[in-house]
This record gives structure tokens, C-alpha cells and sequence, in this order.
């Protein structure tokens, strides 16, 4: 193990040709070369990183596998600082003094903002280990771990080569790296183990070794970080050179960075939000503590338990088309809605196992007992509104006898109906209403039709009678006065008035008879006379 | 060094795996037991942290400690007046001693299978002491279902409380005729809608008679008033052109008597008529040459 300190006097070299520990012209060839070989060795390992990013990426979309991801972000996380090793090196090699200075904080500030990267992927990776998803999602296990053990293959290979290159040019970066490697390689047989493991039941293990390799993704990320902080504030090195040695050496500081970082990350994952119309209930190793309003909220990971009740949501019930016995014994199909809403939400949560389904059948039982009691044509015609105001608070004290924390916010009765077999029947007793109706306004209408036309007719009758009356009077005075008129006249010369009418009488009326005119001696005595035929005569008078 | 570093990742994972294995957590909504080797040494019933010795020396048993509700299935029973209904009841239970329910019938499946055994035999008997008229009937003091909700929950309850449960509620979810009779109830409901409809088109065309038969009579009324009363019009009206008459022929009665007597030969004296006068009649006087005197 080599001491922080030594690093520090190992500077970047800042010209071709100058060498950090000797001065004769045979050691700088062999630093060029060195350097030379270094270069080329970090490119490669690049390329190997880069083909295993490719390679875990692909596996861990075949398998469903959280912990292939994490390993797939840890090479990408070495991509990276690989990168920065090889900046380095250009960086000492072409720039040197002030504006080697400058390139380095340049340099230094990107090493800042890719750890930030890693530190978001680490954070990410825990995030989802830890979510409490279903776990058994994992397919084609054996192939995938098959092509992981390839991974492996890659992976030892990097991290021989880089010691064996590192030892062989004296590069303390690219021992460090190749140690960086091994821990790779550690973390990717526990990915290998957990994947084979997964397929024999223990599919946790997955989540575990995720939560393994993110804390190496993190410790990386704060690797680069803290040694470009250092960098930038002592305002020497290059991130790239000294970030792979520096706490490789120090297990221990490892350790509790990783420790430390795990338990900020859990933290953190305390925060949720609960929305406006929610509300939180926490539960505290199972009991329950305290309730939680809109709005931010935290709680202690894997101790407390964060619980979000919708209160003002409305949520509805459905009772499907049932037949329901009437009070009179007949059947009617019913179908109801009710409305709820929760009003308590510990009583939600801890009360009733289903509150849904008990709401449905209090709905039902009371729907029932409200039926059970009424006249089937109250039901179909009559107030509803009375019948589900009974329903609703039977309902409603059901729910609260059973400590539910639930409250009718309303019933609908959607339909109340005669069961298909009778209801023509139903609807013909609509008809003979109507019938009913419609019999007795034609009867109506015919009376209304014949009195007017009797009074009219009585009216004329008495009309006609009273002018008939009306004549005969008139006619009796006119002839009374004609009458009187006569007589006055006939008084002035009684004896030659009565003998001229008398005349003029006979005159008129006897043309027209037939006359025999005999002897008075045979008028007087009562005798048959005979008058022959012949004697009567159309000319004869 | 390899060894410490191995050391140094898995301790703190074989702590964490301790520690899952050792310490649980009862949560709000349950009851646990503790069992050692299948036997039962510990009931929990608060909520909290709690520790015990991994598995497989001592396991956990949690049960839900929440109101249950159990299903009955449709069944038909007789009631006390022998009428075949249908029912289907559902029951609110809970847990009341979890060491009981755990011994007895191990957990919520043993004591649904329990209960569905007691509540067929119980709500037999109970509903075979009521009459269809006290669950179904329009009079509302007559209505004995709360009762019977009340005493199938209390029978029920006491029942299943010695396998560590209790039963809060029971209720008629279903109550119904049997398929088998349920037409004949059809048809019932169908012949009574047809009494119902026949008696309204009836009372329809008694109505209607009567209005018509009334308007009729009065019609009849009215022209028979209105005859009268022109009858008796026109009997006045004779009346008082007979005073009038009489008034006046009354001041001549034989100057009346000779005018209308002359009127009547005008008329009485037709074509046919056959005449018979004798030579010595006032009119034909004259015609005897003797027999005038002229002066």
C-alpha cells in the first residue's frame, strides 16, 4: 500500500522527456515509453469498459435484473474516470506551468460534475433496489447469467492487464485503476450469484446486490470528487492522475464513505408528497403515530410507513340488477348506486378488510329491508325520494356500527323496474288507466253534446207554443171585434140585414148541391121517397 | 487482505440479514403469535417492535385483526308458515382471541368454512320460526327483520365464539323465492295486474254508462218540461180565445148563432150533396105563384 503522501510528490510529469524520480535520459526513455504504453493501456481499458457497459445494459433488459443495471452504471461510472485518467495524461504531457494550471482546473471542475452524475446514477439505482415492487419479475435467468460470467471474463482480464501494465511503467494511477477493477469483478459475481440464486427462489438477493454495486457507483463518484475538490482548492494535479489511487489505499475510509453515503441515500428516500385532498397516516414499527397534511412529508425509511387516503375522493358502489321481494310479495329488479366517501381515515385503513365490499352489502341489506316493507306500486311509481332517503341512512348507520370510517355522500336508485316476465303486465295497467280516462271524457264529451242541444230544443218547443198561443188570441180578438163591428151594423136595420145574408148564403151554397124540390105535403110527413135513376141527371138541378 | 476487504462488505450484510431474522414488527391491523417449533408461546396484540429467535427454531403467524366479511351462499329455507324462500345472508366477523383462532381453525379460510356450516344450520332454525309476513309485509309496525337480523348475529356469535371469533352482524343480503317457484309468482303478479287492469277498464265504462244515462234523463227532462210547459201555453191560449169568444158572441148570441149558421151551409153543402126542399120553404116563396105575398 502506498502512503497519500508519496502521491503527492509524484506530480504529473509536465513535459515529454522529464521523469518524476530519475534524471538520466535512459530512465526518460523509458518513462516515454511507459507513458506511451499507459496511454494505449487506459485506451483499451476504456474500449473493454465500454464493451461491457454495452454487454450488461443488454442482460439486464433480457432479465428484468436491477443488479445488472447497477453493474452496467458502475462500468459506465469507470468509463468515465478512465476518461479522466487519460485527460490527465494528455493534459501533463502537452500544457505545462500557468496554463497547465488552468487546463487541470478545468479539468478538475468536469471530474466535479461527472461525480455529481455518478452520484445521481448511485442514487437512482438505490432508489429502485429499494421500492417495494414485486421481486420475482426476473426472466431468462440461465442465458443472462450465462452471458454474465462473459462479463466477468472481461472484467478480470482489465484489471490483471492494468496492475500487470501499472507495475511494469510504475503508473500508481493505473494499479489503483486495476484495483478499481477487481472491486468490479467482486461486485459482478455477487450480481453473477444473486441472478442464480433468483432462479432457485431467493429472488431478494437481486435487490441486495444492486444496493452492493450502487455503493461502489457512489464511492467512485466521491473518489472523483473529493480528490477534484482537493485539486481545485490546492490548485495542483490533475483529477485523472491521483483519483484512482487515492482511496483505494484507505479500506477503512471506503468503508465508512460507503456507510456514510448508504445512509444519507435511505435519508433521503424518507420524502414524499401527499397530495391536497390526501391525507397521511404513519405508522411507526406498526402502530400508529401520527397523521400527516397536504403537502411535503417525511418519515424514517424501513421504520415508519407512510400510508395516503384519499379523503375527498367520491367513490361509488354498484348493485347490479337483483330481484328484491316487495312487502305484497311481489318481485321487482332493482339496480342501485351508492356514493361514498371516506370520512375517517384510520378507521379506513385499520377498521374493515374490504370497506368497499361492506359498504356494497350494507347498501344491499338495507335496499332489501327498505323493499321489504313497501307496496310494489309505491316502488315504481310512487316517492322514491323517501325510499332512498331510508336507504341511505340505513346504510349509513350500518357503516358506522362497523366502525368503518366511511360516509354516504348518496344513493341513486337507477332503475326500479317489474321483472321482465310481468311487465306487460305492469304496462297494461298503465294502459287501463288510460283507458279508464279515456271512457269517461267521451262520455263527457257526448253529454256535453246532447243537453245543450235538449235545452235548445226545449226552448224552441215552448217558443213555438207561445206564438201558436199568441195567433189564437189575436185571431179570437180580431174576429171578436169583426164580431162586434157586425153587429153594430146589423143593429141599425136588424130584419133587411139578416134576409139579404141569408140569400147571399144560399145563393153560394146551394149551386153546388143537388135539389129536389117537392111538394110540401111530402117533406112534412116521414115517408120513403124514391128518386129513379134516370130522374138523375148531370143536367138536372 | 482480500479476506478483510471480503470481511469488511459482508459483516455489515450478515448484521443486516440478523437483524431481519430476529426483529419484527406488528403492525396495527394484525394480531401475531410467536410459535416455537409449532407450538404457540407468545400472542401479540399491540402493535410494535418485537424480536424473536430465527427461524426455524420460532416462526410468526399473523392474523388480521380487521373486520372480516364472510359470503354466504344462496340457500333455500322453509319458513314457519311452509314457504320456500331463497336467502343469501352475509356476516361481519372479527378475531376476539387470536390463540383460540389460531388452535382451533388456524386461520381466516378454516374460519369462513366454519361459519358457512353455522349460519346454514342457524339461520334455518331461526327462519323457521318466522312467517314470510314478518320479513316481507307493507305494514311497517309488522316487520320482525331486525329482529332476526338480531337474533341470528346474537345465536351465531355464541357460536363461533369458542373457536376464538366473534360475529358483529348478520344480515339478509338476498331474499327471494326459489327459481322453481318463481314462476308461479309470476304468474300471480301477472294475474293480479290483470284483475287490476280489467276492474279499472270496468269502473272506466260504469263511469262512462252513468254519465251518458244522465245525460239522457236529463235531455228527456228537459224536453218533456219544455212539452208540458208548451201544452199548457197553448191550453191558455185557447182558454183565452174562448173568454174572448164568448165575450163577444155573448152580447149577441142569436146574431152569432144565425152568422155562423150560414157559414156552415157555405161549407156543410158540397158538390154531391143532395137537397130536398120543400115549394113552400122561405127561400123558394117566391117560386109559388100563390103562395107570394108580396107586399
Amino acid at each position: 500500500m502506498l502512503s497519500y503522501n508519496t502521491f503527492i510528490q509524484h506530480k504529473a510529469p509536465s513535459a515529454r522527456g522529464s521523469s518524476v524520480s530519475l534524471t538520466n535520459g535512459e530512465v526518460m526513455k523509458t518513462t516515454i515509453r511507459a507513458m506511451d504504453r499507459k496511454e494505449k493501456a487506459v485506451l483499451i481499458t476504456i474500449g473493454a469498459n465500454l464493451v461491457l457497459v454495452v454487454l450488461k445494459l443488454f442482460l439486464s433488459e433480457a432479465s428484468g435484473s436491477v443488479a445488472l443495471r447497477a453493474s452496467a452504471w458502475h462500468s459506465i461510472g469507470d468509463v468515465f474516470s478512465a476518461g479522466l485518467v487519460f485527460a490527465g495524461y494528455i493534459v501533463a504531457r502537452i500544457l505545462s506551468g500557468k496554463k497547465g494550471r488552468l487546463i487541470a482546473n478545468i479539468e478538475n471542475g468536469i471530474a466535479l460534475a461527472i461525480s455529481g452524475l455518478i452520484f445521481y446514477m448511485a442514487f437512482d439505482i438505490f432508489r429502485e433496489a429499494v421500492s417495494g415492487g414485486s421481486v420475482a419479475d426476473l426472466r431468462n435467468i440461465w442465458p443472462v447469467t450465462i452471458a454474465s460470467l462473459v462479463t466477468i471474463a472481461i472484467t478480470y482480464f482489465t484489471a490483471r492487464y492494468k496492475e500487470y501494465v501499472g507495475k511494469a511503467t510504475d503508473s500508481i494511477s493505473l494499479v489503483a485503476s486495476g484495483y478499481h477493477s477487481r472491486l468490479d469483478l467482486y461486485a459482478s459475481i455477487l450480481v453473477i450469484i444473486s441472478l442464480a440464486s433468483s432462479a432457485l427462489g431467493l429472488g431478494a438477493l437481486d435487490r441486495f446486490a444492486a444496493l452492493v454495486v450502487c455503493l461502489l457507483v457512489a464511492i467512485s463518484g466521491w473518489e472523483i470528487a473529493s480528490h477534484a475538490i482537493g485539486a481545485l482548492s490546492r490548485g495542483n494535479e490533475s483529477a485523472g492522475e491521483a483519483s484512482n489511487s487515492l482511496v483505494h489505499a484507505r479500506i477503512s475510509g471506503v468503508i465508512k464513505a460507503g456507510v456514510a453515503i448508504l445512509c444519507v441515500f435511505t435519508l433521503l428516500s424518507g420524502f414524499a408528497t401527499i397530495q391536497p385532498g390526501e391525507s397521511g397516516i404513519v405508522r411507526r414499527f406498526g402502530r400508529a403515530v401520527r397523521d400527516v397534511q397536504p403537502g411535503l412529508a417525511y418519515r424514517l425509511p424501513y421504520i415508519e410507513k407512510l400510508d395516503t387516503v384519499a379523503t375527498g375522493e367520491l367513490r361509488q358502489a354498484q348493485i347490479g340488477s337483483t330481484l328484491v321481494l316487495t312487502g305484497d310479495t311481489n318481485l321487482v329488479d332493482v339496480d342501485m348506486r351508492v356514493q361514498y366517501r371516506v370520512s375517517d381515515p384510520r378507521q379506513f385503513l385499520f377498521g374493515v378488510v374490504n370497506p368497499a365490499e361492506l359498504v356494497a352489502r350494507s347498501a344491499e341489506a338495507a335496499m332489501r329491508e327498505a323493499v321489504a316493507i313497501r307496496k310494489v306500486d309505491d316502488l315504481l311509481v310512487g316517492n322514491r325520494a323517501e325510499i332512498i332517503e331510508s336507504i341511505e341512512l340505513k346504510t349509513q348507520a350500518l357503516l358506522e356500527a362497523n366502525a368503518s370510517g366511511l360516509v354516504i355522500a348518496s344513493v341513486q336508485l337507477v332503475s326500479v323496474a317489474p321483472p321482465a316476465d310481468v311487465a306487460e303486465a305492469f304496462r297494461d295497467v298503465a294502459s287501463a288507466k288510460e283507458d279508464k280516462n279515456t271512457y269517461i271524457s267521451e262520455a263527457l264529451a257526448y253529454r256535453n253534446e246532447i243537453l245543450p242541444a235538449a235545452r235548445g230544443e226545449s226552448t224552441k218547443t215552448v217558443l213555438l207554443a207561445e206564438a201558436e198561443t199568441r195567433r189564437k188570441i189575436d185571431a179570437s180578438e180580431g174576429e171578436a171585434a169583426r164580431f162586434a163591428l157586425r153587429v153594430s151594423a146589423y143593429g141599425s136595420s136588424p130584419a133587411i140585414s139578416r134576409d139579404r145574408l141569408y140569400i147571399e148564403t144560399m145563393e153560394k151554397a146551394l149551386p153546388k148541391a143537388r135539389k129536389y124540390i117537392v111538394d110540401p105535403r111530402v117533406a112534412d110527413a116521414p115517408s120513403q121517397l124514391w128518386i129513379s135513376r134516370d130522374a138523375i141527371n148531370p143536367q138536372s138541378r | 487482505m482480500t479476506i478483510k476487504r471480503g470481511l469488511s462488505i459482508g459483516f455489515p450484510a450478515l448484521a443486516f440479514l440478523v437483524l431481519t431474522l430476529v426483529f419484527f414488527t406488528v403492525d396495527t391491523t394484525e394480531y401475531a403469535i410467536v410459535t416455537q417449533f409449532g407450538a404457540p408461546v407468545k400472542v401479540i396484540e399491540e402493535p410494535g417492535l418485537f424480536a424473536k429467535i430465527p427461524d426455524p427454531v420460532q416462526s410468526l403467524i399473523r392474523l388480521d385483526r380487521r373486520l372480516q366479511i364472510f359470503n354466504g351462499t344462496e340457500t333455500e329455507f322453509l319458513t314457519k308458515d311452509k314457504k320456500n324462500i331463497l336467502v343469501q345472508a352475509y356476516a361481519t366477523w372479527r378475531i376476539s382471541d387470536p390463540l383460540q383462532f389460531f388452535k382451533s381453525v388456524r386461520n381466516n379460510i378454516g374460519a369462513n368454512l366454519r361459519l358457512a356450516d353455522i349460519m346454514t344450520s342457524d339461520l334455518g332454525a331461526i327462519l323457521g320460526r318466522y312467517e314470510l309476513t314478518d320479513m316481507v309485509t307493507t305494514q311497517l309496525e309488522q316487520t320482525k327483520l331486525p329482529m332476526l337480523s338480531e337474533e341470528a348475529t346474537k345465536l351465531i356469535s355464541g357460536r363461533v365464539k369458542p373457536y376464538g371469533y366473534e360475529v358483529t352482524d348478520v344480515r339478509l343480503k338476498m331474499l327471494n323465492f326459489p327459481e322453481a317457484n318463481r314462476k308461479s309468482v309470476f304468474q300471480r303478479m301477472r294475474a293480479e295486474r290483470q284483475q287490476i287492469a280489467r276492474q279499472l277498464r270496468s269502473e272506466g265504462t260504469e263511469e262512462s254508462t252513468k254519465i251518458r244515462a244522465a245525460a239522457d234523463a236529463e235531455k228527456t227532462t228537459l224536453l218533456s218540461a219544455a212539452a208540458r210547459d208548451a201544452e199548457k201555453l197553448r191550453g191558455q191560449g185557447e182558454a183565452e180565445a174562448a173568454k174572448i169568444y164568448s165575450a163577444a158572441y155573448g152580447k149577441d148570441p142569436q146574431f152569432y148563432k144565425f152568422l155562423r149558421s150560414l157559414e156552415s151551409y157555405d161549407k156543410v153543402i158540397t158538390e154531391g150533396t143532395t137537397l130536398i126542399l120543400p115549394s113552400n120553404s122561405e127561400l123558394l116563396k117566391y117560386l109559388n105563384p100563390n103562395g107570394s105575398d108580396l107586399r
